[in-house]
């Protein structure tokens, strides 16, 4: 699976399977059993279709939702605002 | 347009020196071609979502290389998540949004895959050096595979 086409782009694995969704829900949101259910399905599905090595496909799903002031989630997500709010440092702490 | 992690970690690291991502693209892409039908397939997952097994050692976030073995019938409620590099607080409240073994149980009761691995094999994937990942993690990882005698891997990076 991947949610980073960039990353995937240049890493090449030998298959992969891209759904627009953020970093942490690659699986889709949490209690959406049906999300998961369509990814997990549609990867394996995806096989295949993967005939040649390096290969991406794109499940065509994008993930819903906005960021807390109403922007959308891929303009916020990753940013350093998102990792004061949302993710830890190495010491594990809040980067607050 | 989907997100561009690549620059978006440049910038959100600032100033730190930008991270070496792999760059494989001068490389032939290693290839192995599915022989069986999915419905005889034995899956195994791997996850680099820094899921553990209540009562395992949590990962730590210095370079942490080490692996966890997380047995296939393991009930969801005694997941936990330990990772610096994303945030963690979906895959806290469920497991399955980086971790889908409920998910691929599923797909073993209903036949569409052969069954799942007894194993699956998780890891931290916050790793900055490249050389522990290469040397310390990577064979391990192929190890692991290996003694589970499987036939597809499904890998979800977070």
């Amino acid at each position: 699976m991947t949610v980073g086409l960039d990353i995937t782009r240049q890493v090449r694995p030998p298959r992969a399977v891209f759904v627009d969704y953020p970093m942490g829900d690659e699986i889709g949101r949490p209690g959406n059993s049906e999300e998961q259910r369509r990814i997990v399905r549609g990867a394996f599905e995806a096989l295949a279709a993967m005939t040649e090595p390096g290969m991406i496909v794109d499940l065509g799903m994008k993930a819903g939702g906005d960021a807390p002031d109403g922007r959308p989630w891929r303009d916020w997500v990753y940013t350093k605002e998102f990792r004061r709010h949302y993710m830890r440092t190495r010491e594990g702490a809040r980067p607050g | 347009m989907p997100i561009e992690y690549i620059p978006r970690t440049r910038d959100l690291y600032d100033p730190l020196p930008p991270y070496r991502w792999t760059d494989n693209r001068h490389l032939p892409v290693p290839w192995t071609p599915l022989r069986k039908p999915l419905a005889d397939c034995r899956v195994m997952l791997i996850a680099s979502g820094g899921v553990y097994v209540d009562g395992q050692q949590p990962f730590h976030f210095k370079d942490d290389a080490s692996t966890r073995i997380i047995p296939s019938d393991t009930p969801i409620e005694r997941l936990r998540v330990a990772h610096f590099g994303y945030p963690t607080a979906d895959a806290e409240k469920d497991p399955n949004c980086v971790f889908p073994l409920e998910r691929l149980r599923e797909l073993a009761g209903d036949g569409t895959i052969g069954g799942l691995a007894p194993q699956a094999l998780t890891f931290m994937g916050g790793i900055y050096s490249r050389r522990r990942v290469t040397e310390a993690l990577i064979p391990v990882v192929v190890d692991k595979v290996k003694q589970q005698n499987v036939d597809l891997c499904y890998i979800v990076p977070a």
